[in-house]
């Protein structure tokens, strides 16, 4: 029998919509007219990992069944799906075997790439009703290597990195995305400015004139150190839209955008930096409420089949998406640094539908230089000191990435 | 002469002032009016209640945790929607001291549309600029308070966009954009 988690949508629900009133204000059409437009179909693939005692398992979950090959290098593995699909991660914790570094988009298929921390035995197989790829990454025991994929799986042979770019190379030339282009230019997006002054510190600290601080050290850092040029989309306390702060990078032909803010939260307790990447959020309720309450997902039957099968996406074309998984690369490598650097807690790498980053067309971060609305963190924000350690970590960071694609 | 006209002049001035704050008191007042007016011609049952999950800011950090909360129940799915996000801008209003208000009593929805059966249009009024901090964190919990409690509770619900005072906005406070429809984002849920 079907089971509701939480509020689940049942017959009474179904009801509610039947009698939906279909009648809508004429002022309105301009903006039902745009919404429509926005409208798209695409596939998703729902991606969650679950660490447990011995072994941590990812699965990808899709309306349709998906033909899939798996590839494993010493750090990577690597799992290729057909036709193409939008993946969604649904997981924000941390695995202590994996993490997710991004996805790799063919003309026709998808892959998910994946850094593993260890050699790992890795067990491949797929349910229906919703159709589900399952990977589980073992704790090694002995030397047996068991590898029961269901279909055209590659061997795990263990592929030098090499090989496996030049593959890549073959199947994707077309779309540039693993073509490794030489990092000269940066840009450096200083948050917010002029009357727009963000967010405010309790004793009265801009947002803007720290943001400022940080990416004029951070510009010295770069240009002194490693010698690439550096644009900073304001030099002042100026007015500045998003998209001008876009355009200014994409007509820079940046390699790099680094946009730098400061957080602020209503909790008192909020502190720490934090790395943003664009989130190009899409997905089904079904899938989000099964997450937050983390069921069972093999216990997922009829109705949850009908309801994956029922997605229909918005597609966000967006100049972006095709450099995320870089961006997602940058962040976890501006992260690690800001963490060791300042000792502050691990916030982790994030996802959300930020402006400024939806319409560059390079790798993009989102760096929140600490929470401004701390006391303790507003009065360290505001010494050249803390300022330096803020812009040298994310210095390091970019120093890691460009060591990474050289 | 001179003064009596500046005099003339400073009335006029006052006068106008009187009206268009009476005006917009009376509007606000017939605002609210309108949703009670509805609510008592739509209910199905008399008193029936229907419990919703409601997710608000936690005190422990930055993200949404929920909180169970009962409303009236009706046979229409856009006033049921409207009943919940007017209760989600009552704000928590718990015992315990673990959620942090978000909106303000000020904050007021002006309307909701049902686009294409799954697209919720909602409509807030421009208190909501007040209650925002203006920083990425905070302007992400507003608007993913918002849109993960409706689309939690409404599965029909595949989209939710934000609107103030009729007019399509880029972003409520600098970073997020809210231009088109936003999905539920369970990534800013975490369970209490
Ligand atoms: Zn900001």
């Amino acid at each position: 029998m079907r089971k509701t988690f939480g509020r689940g949508f049942d017959s009474r629900r179904l009801h509610f919509l039947n009698k939906m009133k279909k009648s809508l204000k004429l002022k309105y059409f301009g903006l039902i007219f745009i919404i429509l437009i926005g409208l798209g179909f695409s596939y998703a693939a729902k991606l969650r990992y679950s660490d447990h005692p011995d072994f941590t398992r990812v699965v990808i979950e899709s309306g349709k069944i998906l033909k899939f090959n798996i590839s494993k290098t010493d750090e990577e593995f690597r799992i290729k799906i057909q036709p193409e699909a939008e993946v969604i991660l649904e997981t924000n914790k941390e695995s202590s075997r994996l993490s997710f570094l991004g996805v790799n988009k063919g003309v026709d298929y998808t892959e998910l790439i994946f850094k593993i921390n260890n050699d790992y035995d890795i067990k491949t197989f797929t349910l229906n009703s919703p159709f589900r790829i399952v990977v589980d990454f073992s704790d090694k025991k002995g030397d047996s290597v068991k590898n029961n994929t269901s279909q055209n799986q590659t061997k795990t042979k263990k592929p030098k990195k090499e090989e496996t770019r030049a593959m890549n190379n073959n199947t994707d030339n077309d779309n540039g995305l693993n073509s490794k282009k030489e990092i000269r230019t940066i840009v450096i997006d200083p948050g917010h400015g002029g009357t727009e002054y963000g967010a405010k510190g309790p004793s009265g600290t801009y947002e803007k004139d720290i943001t400022l601080k940080i990416a004029k050290i951070l510009k010295m850092y770069i240009e002194n150190y490693i010698g690439l040029k550096v644009f900073l989309t304001r030099n002042s306390d100026m007015n500045l839209s998003l998209e001008e702060r876009a355009s200014i990078a994409n007509n820079q032909k940046a390699d790099i955008f680094i946009s730098i803010h400061c957080n602020a939260s209503k909790s008192r307790k909020a502190k720490g930096s934090e790395t943003y990447i664009l989130s190009l959020k899409a997905t089904d309720k079904q899938a989000r409420r099964l997450a937050f309450y983390e069921n069972n997902f093999e216990e997922m039957k009829d109705d949850d089949k009908r309801e994956a099968d029922d997605i229909k996406l918005i597609l966000w074309d967006m100049a972006q998406t095709e450099y995320l998984r870089d961006s997602a690369n940058l962040a976890i490598l501006i992260q690690k640094e800001l963490n060791v650097l300042l000792g502050t807690k691990n916030r982790g790498i994030k996802q959300a539908p930020f402006r400024v980053l939806m319409n560059v067309a390079m790798p993009a971060v989102l760096v929140e230089a600490a929470f401004i609305s701390n006391p303790s963190e507003e009065k360290m924000l505001n010494k050249e000191q803390y300022q330096k350690k803020i812009a040298y970590a994310i210095f390091l960071g970019i120093k890691r990435y460009l060591t990474q694609n050289r | 002469m001179d003064k009596k006209k500046r005099l003339i002049i400073f009335i006029v001035l006052i006068v106008l002032v009187l009206s268009i704050l009476l005006f917009l008191i009376i509007g606000n007042k017939n605002n609210s009016k309108k949703q009670i007016k509805k609510k008592n011609i739509v209910p199905s049952d008399k008193s029936e209640l229907v419990e919703y999950d409601f997710f608000y800011q936690s005190v422990n950090g930055d993200y949404l945790i929920p909180l169970k909360k009962k409303v009236e129940k009706f046979g229409d799915m856009k006033d049921q929607i409207k009943e919940v996000v007017i209760k989600l801008f009552e704000g928590a209003n718990s015992k315990d001291n673990k959620y942090i208000n978000l909106f303000s009593s000020k904050i007021r929805l002006n309307n909701i549309f049902i686009v294409n059966k799954e697209i919720a249009v909602v409509d807030i009024n421009r208190e909501i600029f007040t209650k925002l901090l203006g920083s990425s964190i905070d302007e992400i919990l507003t608007i993913y308070s918002i849109v993960d409690t409706i689309c939690f509770n409404f599965p029909y619900i595949k989209g939710v966009q934000i609107i103030v005072d009729g007019r399509q906005m880029e972003t409520l406070a600098g970073h997020i954009d809210i231009s088109r429809p936003l999905r539920m984002d369970a990534r800013w849920i975490r369970p209490i």
